[in-house]
């Protein structure tokens, strides 16, 4: 088991638990996409009824149709599993890109994080107060600079951000390139050196 | 796929990060969504659709 942790806000005061990552296949994803769009479908006849409010940024994707990486060989998808259900999903590309930024990796790599989301219920933009788990982005992106290592581009990644995530991105350590004229959103690099200080510097508290 | 085990303190600093935003989501374009298809669900079978966390919302 790939053992990560999550905060279980359940219960006052919050607690951590361990959780596990998981590799999902098409067969997985698909069933993974169709739990959490009742869960969405649920969540948007809340927030229309009960506040008005507009649904998260993410509210439209569609898991089940996103990887097509994954049939072509190159994307791998990852699950955060608590409890029995997947509490987050990432679809990364295992084919290694050249980074944009000249000082994020002194291998010119990096891997691409192609989509990455908390399940529904885990969602303060749906769920407000009433959000399961959190913790889900930091398992997934402890995954994907992991991967990066192992296949030699020194935990550097790739991706582009949600403007709600983007401070996410930031405050661990990914560099802020501007706005990709072609997908219209901010692209982040995470650089080799910040991939070694977001792991490197919790081993040292460790010891 | 072996990924070394997450050890706390890592957990501990990573998830300061998340305080700092709305949501964790990446993602390529909102023009790629676009492209998609709508879902066979119709809106309407929300109500009858049993609500998967329901009992937290009390």
């Amino acid at each position: 088991m790939n053992r990560v942790y999550l905060k279980d806000f359940r219960k006052l005061p919050w607690r951590i638990v361990e959780a596990e990552l998981v590799e999902l296949d098409r067969v997985g994803l698909d069933k993974t996409d169709a739990y959490w769009e009742r869960s969405r479908e649920y969540w948007r006849e809340i927030l229309a009824g009960t506040y008005g409010q507009e649904p998260p940024e993410s509210d439209d994707w569609e898991w089940s149709r996103k990887p097509s990486t994954l049939e072509e060989g190159e994307g791998q998808v990852l699950a955060v599993r608590c409890e029995g259900d997947v509490q987050g999903l990432m679809l990364l590309n295992r084919r290694s890109q050249s980074c944009r930024s000249t000082s994020a990796s002194s291998t010119g790599c990096c891997l691409y994080v192609e989509y990455l989301e908390a399940a529904p219920w885990n969602q303060k933009g749906y769920a407000g107060v009433h959000v399961r788990y959190g913790g889900i982005g930091s398992a997934l992106i402890y995954a994907a600079v992991q991967l990066s290592k192992m296949v030699g581009c020194w935990g550097a990644l790739g991706l582009h951000a949600l403007p709600g995530a983007e401070g996410f991105y930031r405050y661990l350590g990914f560099e802020d390139l501007g706005v990709d004229a072609v997908e219209g959103m901010h692209y982040f690099e995470l650089g080799e050196k910040a991939a070694i200080m977001l792991l490197a510097e919790a081993d040292d508290e460790d010891s | 796929m072996k990924i070394p085990d997450m050890n706390l303190k890592t957990f501990r600093r990573m998830v300061k990060a998340e305080g700092e935003s709305e949501s964790v989501s990446s993602g390529r374009s909102a023009k790629k969504r676009l492209d998609a298809a709508p879902r066979k669900a119709s809106k309407g079978a929300a109500v009858t659709t049993a609500a998967p966390h329901r009992a937290k919302v009390s």
